[in-house]
């Protein structure tokens, strides 16, 4: 990333993906000057580019200090594919000056459009709190939004919060949150909780890296003679890598279970039973993949018997661009299928887009919680 | 995406699609392109391929073979193709999962024989790729080889599909020439292909921003019930060029822009502007929709045609400060030639809802400025309360839906001044698709590709809606050609036309809106 140090000074090198502008120091939280900070930036647009604010949303992104920098791309990354009024809010890395106030900074996170020629700027607003400010943050972020503009929370770092981070949701039109960057069960269901509460609806970033998977699975039973089976389906092995299943393998489970109107039944460790409607036992097994460290999903076996047989195998390796199908049943058959993966800022730029709940993850989560519980 | 060769997707719905994947994966297909030496398939087939690849969109197993006379191998197809791909700024990794798709047939498209070795050819590339036979034929050759096409697909038995597997086929405009030329054609592709199998592609309904013209419409509840002869003082379409012929003077000596414009880009904005909203959104019912429109616009007589159409030509001028010759002085083009560059046309939709709006529609080459645009001119408010103390006169709010460039839409309206007296002053709001969503939107044959590929056909032209335009134009054309009036005028270029095309609206009280 470059960064000029002030407005009205011309960016060195206009190649660069991202510039910042702006940026006067950090300073005791005042709105309005903040906003007048932000209003200056445009008024004396640097050098002789052309410079385009945008705004289609307030994004609010509460991160500690570790993954402050970590995610730092990634952030500007969602704000070039859907820029916004960002709100950057992370614990204070120097002494305050006054210890009772938030410090912030006004800049302007700017990218170079396809083809040069113009900067696409989202104005940028970095809240720093100690521990004795930190209350204050919801009343600052909601003094700053942008009143005709959806509010979006975006939830990047693993729970539990602390109240006045939660307290940001009662602002929020959309919360997006990541259940994958959870461990623990309890966390994970604690992040699949908020689905059934009132106020804003919750995204789940595991929902929509999810997404090849289900489209995948899916596509197995589009075919007339291929549909019959999906009644008829009794054994699902999902293999994952890490110490074990990661919250997308629950969601997945709780995916087909919700789909097929599957209720639990038992449960055996990693293996679980359910009630079909049909009438019929099947189950649904987690099983881990030793050689595998890293926390995902490498392959999913679908069975079917009966009339209708199916032994379906596929498995993505990591960072592959396609996934094998492996077709035992009904007749042998071995191809690669597309397996698109988002990058995680054009995932998070899906959710807020998508904006609507999501019935089919609202269903699977549920599910999933029910399988934590089981 | 199926497993099975059939890849047809079950009557049943799929519990597993409900409410979760948004899109279908693309089917493995072989894209067979004919003309695969042609312009059109280096600067907009091969791209939008590439592109697709690189987005994860197209099935991994998809395969390209360009068929054309001039011989080629495989690998010089592909040579070619690299440095497009270079062109193009596709990354290394994504070429070389492309570049073995690629494959390349020579023939002609009159002979019989090459058929049977395409035919040879493809079933040997599918069984090395392992695609279940479906394909598509991309039509990118010249028209008039249209018919030899049809007649030696189906001869041949490319036509028919292979048992569970699809073809289709993507013809190019202009499809015909004229309302007869385009029943032959129709009726010639439909000797071998059933409708269901045709996709009849008009690339500007794969633009972006001609789809956002539905979802503006009818996703907002603030303009629809604006959008009747009640509101809507009159509707004017531009789609503005400044380049010339360029190296297409062979065919445009024989369209001109009624043909290469009106009857297609043109008309189909007119439609999508004035239809009803369809009841499903589904390729049949938003194509009833646009045929309904077309219907409603009854064949211009001749005493209608001399009065509400100006036809120009450009001569010698220059364009963004370059002089340019005039269309009559560039290679390929008749010293004599009436071809028209230039066509302004006052049309009207005779149904409930357009039932005295003026639709204005001007297109031509070498104008001031390249800009396509629909402008939907609304109604002046009833009473001028501001006039009495001296303001100007009010102007109309205009909603503008900006195809291209800088694709978005504004809406001006009225708005005081600062200060002491009252004056009213014209501002607009903007919205712009870079700036609102920090990426300009892909190329609309990717979009095209990919529909034909999934089988949707929603932003293809049905039969009927192709006869119907033709109808439409040949009764200008006949005009034109039996009366001589209106007669064809000279135009600089770089200008907006003859001055005749700006009085066209100012004889009903309007004006053109600058682009």
């Amino acid at each position: 990333m470059n960064e000029t140090p002030a407005a009205g000074r011309a960016p060195a090198d206009t190649t660069a993906p991202f510039l910042l502008l702006g940026d006067q120091g950090e300073r005791p939280f005042d709105a309005v000057a903040l906003e007048r900070e932000l209003e200056s930036m445009w008024k004396s647009p640097p050098g002789a580019n052309a410079f385009y604010r945008a705004a289609l949303a307030n994004l609010i992104v509460p991160l500690d200090t570790e993954p402050f920098e970590r995610l730092a791309d990634v952030i500007a990354d969602v704000a070039r594919r859907h820029p916004a009024r960002l709100f950057r809010i992370g614990p204070a890395r120097h002494a305050p000056g006054e210890p009772k106030r938030l410090t912030a900074r006004a800049t302007a996170l700017c990218h170079l459009r396809e083809g040069g020629g113009a900067f696409v700027c989202s104005e940028q607003v970095l809240l720093e709190y100690t521990e004795e400010t930190a209350p204050l943050v919801p009343s600052a972020v909601r003094s700053l939004l942008i009143g005709d503009l959806p509010v979006v929370l975006l939830l990047l770092t693993p729970g539990p919060r602390p109240p006045w981070a939660e307290a940001l949701a009662g602002l929020a039109d959309i919360v997006v949150a990541d259940s994958c960057v959870e461990e623990e069960p309890a966390a994970m269901a604690a992040v699949w909780e908020r689905t059934g509460r009132k106020g804003a609806p919750m995204h789940d970033l595991a929902w929509a890296r999810l997404e090849p998977w289900r489209a995948s699975l899916a596509s197995l039973f589009d075919t007339p003679e291929a549909a019959p089976a999906l009644r008829s389906l009794h054994d699902v092995t999902v293999v994952h890598g890490g110490a074990a299943p990661p919250s997308s393998a629950w969601l997945l489970a709780g995916w087909l279970a919700s789909r097929l109107g599957w209720k639990v039944a038992s449960r055996d460790g990693a293996r679980f039973r359910f009630r079909a409607p049909e009438g019929g036992t099947p189950e649904i097994a987690f099983v881990r993949d030793e050689t595998d460290p890293e926390a995902r999903i490498r392959e999913v076996r679908a069975r079917a018997a009966g009339a209708h047989p199916l032994d379906a195998r596929l498995t993505h390796e990591a960072r592959a661009d396609d996934a094998r199908l492996e077709l035992l049943a009904p007749r042998a058959l071995v191809t690669p299928i597309p397996f698109v993966r988002r990058e995680l800022a054009a995932a998070v730029v899906g959710e807020i887009q998508r904006r609507i709940p999501n019935a089919a993850f609202r269903d699977a989560a549920r599910a999933a919680r029910a399988l934590l519980e089981a | 995406m199926s497993p099975d060769a059939g890849a047809r997707v079950s009557a049943a719905p799929n519990p597993l699609r409900e409410g979760s994947v948004t899109l279908r994966a693309a089917e493995p297909c072989t894209f067979v392109v004919f003309g695969a030496s042609g312009d059109l398939t280096h600067r907009k087939l091969l791209p939008a391929l590439l592109e697709l690849t690189r987005d994860r969109l197209l099935h991994p197993k998809t395969a390209v073979v360009g068929f054309a006379r001039q011989a080629k191998t495989d690998q010089e197809f592909r040579d070619e193709t690299a440095a497009l791909a270079k062109e193009h700024d596709i990354a290394e990794a994504v070429w070389h999962a492309f570049a073995p798709s690629l494959f390349y047939c020579t023939g002609t498209f009159e002979n019989g024989d090459d058929y049977k070795a395409l035919k040879a050819f493809l079933e040997k590339v599918e069984k090395e790729r392992g695609i279940p036979g479906n394909r598509i034929y991309y039509l990118a050759a010249p028209p008039p080889a249209y018919p030899a096409i049809f007649e030696n697909l189906g001869a041949s038995g490319l036509a028919r599909p292979a048992e569970g597997a699809w073809t289709r086929v993507i013809v190019e405009k202009p499809f015909g020439r004229d309302l007869r030329s385009a029943r032959d054609l129709n009726a010639k592709i439909h000797a071998h292909f059933d409708e269901r199998q045709i996709y009849r592609i008009d690339h500007y309904l794969g633009k972006e921003t001609v789809q956002n013209i539905l979802v503006f419409r009818l996703a907002n509840g603030i303009f629809e019930p604006l959008w009747n002869s009640r509101y809507v003082n009159h509707v004017q379409i531009t789609v503005a060029e400044t380049v010339g012929v360029e190296a297409r003077a062979g065919y445009y000596e024989q369209a001109g822009v009624l043909r290469d414009m009106l009857q297609n880009h043109m008309l189909q904005l007119l439609a999508l502007t004035a239809m009803e909203p369809p009841s499903r959104f589904d390729a049949d019912f938003v194509r009833d929709e646009k045929a309904k429109v077309l219907r409603a616009m009854e064949p211009l007589t001749p005493e209608q045609v001399a009065k509400r159409t100006v036809r120009g030509q450009y001569a010698a001028g220059s364009v963004a400060g370059e002089a340019v010759p005039g269309y009559r002085q560039e290679p390929g083009v008749d010293p004599n030639s009436t071809t028209e560059t230039y066509l302004a046309v006052k049309l009207e939709v005779d149904n409930w809802r357009w039932a005295g709006v003026p639709f204005y529609l001007r297109s031509g080459k070498r104008l001031g400025k390249r800009a396509t645009e629909v402008a939907i001119s609304f109604r002046r408010p009833p009473y001028s309360l501001f006039r009495s103390i001296g303001c100007a006169p009010i102007e109309a709010n205009v909603l503008r839906l900006r195809i291209q460039p800088d694709e978005g839409v504004s809406l001006s309206f009225g708005t005081k001044a600062p200060g002491q007296a009252l004056q009213i002053q014209p501002v607009r709001m903007d919205f712009n698709y870079l700036t609102a969503f920090g990426a300009d939107p892909p190329d609309a044959y990717e979009r095209l590709l990919l529909d034909c590929n999934l089988g949707d056909s929603t932003l293809f032209a049905r039969e009927d809606e192709v006869e119907l335009a033709w109808e439409r134009v040949d009764a200008i054309v006949r005009a034109w050609a039996e009366r001589g009036d209106p007669p064809l005028l000279p135009y600089a270029a770089g200008t907006w036309g003859p001055r005749e095309g700006d009085a066209l609206p100012e004889r009903d009280g309007h004006r053109w809106y600058r682009v």
